[in-house]
């Protein structure tokens, strides 16, 4: 059944098409970041520095690369993900049982957010090799030289190179593992999110909407309030401690797929981002099974 | 169904109707465009979940979807770009009760040509209606729920549709009819029920009370 129905969203031709302009966007955006990172990197005087992984790590780690590509071509997607015209009732009831429909739902957005990142991985893979031939999975000199340069908290080197620092703590294919896994988690989540909203209100529209809402919000907090903490007293802790801060960005989209800046600490960042995308994705996922046993199915889309 | 109801934001859908149904019937329910046919239905096949009373089956009571059943409801759902016979091997693949041989079989019976490539999203209104038709004959279930069966379909294609149903009443299968055509439930049907804002007017309505217009 999970299998039917990947292939069947697989052979729609929007899907396929929404693909295509989502590749052509990435293409000359993701040559324009080798453009800049290969001469900054030969800046620091270590020419043919950077490798393809690191490139990799870079991309996904990147703010701009989420809201310019990535995050616009899965908004694109969600009516596709979300819905096909055999989950509403021929196969829900050939599955015979509600427990078969809800694992089908749940296993179908999971694997197209699995794939939406391999694509994309296969897609920097492919087009930094062709540019930059070094395939080498030790971190390069001068991605310490750049860390070690960034004062904590400085956001603007984000716009160049985007590699927190703590990064080099870990081995290159580690790296890459934590930071493709966050970013799959929070596509899940947003898949999840979006399927949830589609169900409760019986509109596709709405799901695409609250992800849009989720983003706009999003970058509205990242470039207006940057910084800005949510500040309130808790009697409970010791006395010097009552303040409690809560940064504003990790409210935001902004964990899920990056950090606030090259100055947060890797760890930190990329364990918050794996926990928050990992517990909401359960939270959604969980809302979505009980729908399915408790709920209404086979309602046509009341978009119309 | 024992006294089953169904309530959404407050809105009472279907009251208190209680039915018995045997296989080897053919029971038509008819009523104006919101009676409740379609919610009962649904209800029936497990889609929707009651407010309250219960739907046994074989002494059993129904917590999950209806199983060994094929259906029509509301507007039917399809590949679009699939042929006809693709759409059907799709569905057959999740329960593998029926074969390739099945599915150009029951293609045939509704006068679909089974080796055709033709997108399903290119046939007329009538062609789909064969398709819905075949999709609910296709794994030959215990259960039949048709909503408007034969809406759609020319002259020779009814008749012919007609003659299925009700050879699979003969078979000794439970048919489930909704037709807002007078000769459907006519032709088809043992008992006809009668619905109005989501109650069954009278437990059986004779052709007579029906009404005489062509259009129920």
């Amino acid at each position: 059944m999970v299998r039917d129905q990947v292939t069947m969203v697989l052979r729609k031709p929007s899907v396929r098409i929404k693909f295509l302009l989502v590749t052509l966007l990435f293409i000359p955006w993701l040559m324009e970041q080798v453009d800049i990172l290969v001469p900054f990197a030969d800046s620091y005087g270590r020419k043919g520095e950077v490798t393809v992984f690191v490139m990799l790590l870079h991309v996904f780690n990147y703010l701009y690369f989420y809201v310019e590509v990535l995050l616009v071509g899965f908004i694109l997607l969600i009516p596709d993900i979300v819905r096909n015209e055999y989950t509403e009732k021929q196969s829900v009831l050939a599955g015979g049982s509600r427990k078969r429909a809800a694992f089908a739902a749940l296993a179908r957005i999971v694997f197209f957010s699995f794939l939406y990142v391999v694509w994309f991985v296969f897609l920097t893979v492919v087009i930094s090799g062709v540019r930059i031939h070094n395939f080498s999975l030790e971190w390069p000199h001068f991605v310490d030289i750049v860390i070690k340069q960034v004062s904590p908290g400085d956001r603007f080197n984000m716009s160049l190179f985007m590699l927190p620092k703590g990064c080099t703590d870990y081995s290159v294919p580690v790296a890459l593992a934590l930071v493709l896994l966050r970013s799959t988690l929070g596509f899940i989540f947003l898949g999840l999110l979006a399927s949830l909203v589609t169900m409760f209100t019986k509109k596709v529209k709405y799901g695409v909407g609250i992800t849009v809402i989720l983003l706009a919000v999003t970058l509205f907090l990242y470039y207006h309030f940057f910084g800005a903490y949510l500040e309130y007293y808790d009697g409970s802790r010791p006395i010097t401690d009552v303040l409690v801060k809560v940064d504003l960005i990790k409210a935001t989209l902004v964990p899920f797929f990056s950090f606030r800046s090259i100055g947060d600490d890797f760890t930190y960042w990329i364990r918050y981002g794996i926990l928050a995308g990992l517990g909401l994705s359960v939270l959604t996922g969980a809302g979505i099974w009980v729908y399915y046993q408790k709920g209404d199915l086979g309602d046509a889309d009341q978009d119309e | 169904m024992n006294n089953v109801c169904k309530t959404v934001n407050g809105i009472s859908l279907i009251s208190d109707v209680s039915l018995e149904l045997e296989s080897g019937n053919i029971y038509g329910f008819v009523g104006d465009n919101g009676a409740g046919k379609t919610v009962l239905f649904k209800m029936l096949l497990g889609l929707m979940k009651k407010t309250s009373g219960t739907v046994t089956v074989d002494g059993t009571e129904l917590k999950d979807l209806l199983q060994d059943v094929g259906f029509i409801i509301e507007r039917p759902e399809y590949i679009p770009y699939y042929s006809a016979y693709k759409n059907l091997s799709v569905l057959a693949g999740i329960r593998k009760k029926a074969d390739g041989e099945r599915i150009r079989e029951v293609l045939s019976m509704f006068g679909l040509d089974a080796g055709s490539k033709k997108p399903v999203g290119k046939y007329s209104l009538g062609m789909k209606q064969k398709l819905a038709l075949a999709m609910a004959f296709m794994e030959d279930p215990a259960v039949l729920v048709l909503d408007e069966p034969l809406s759609a379909l020319d002259e020779s294609s009814v008749s012919s549709a007609r003659e299925l149903i009700l050879k699979e009443k003969e078979r000794g299968k439970l048919v489930l009819v909704a037709s807002h055509y007078k000769e459907d439930i006519q032709s088809l049907c043992d008992m006809v029920y009668k619905m109005k804002d989501g109650r069954i007017l009278s437990d059986e309505v004779g052709y007579g009370d029906v009404g005489d217009n062509t259009s129920l």
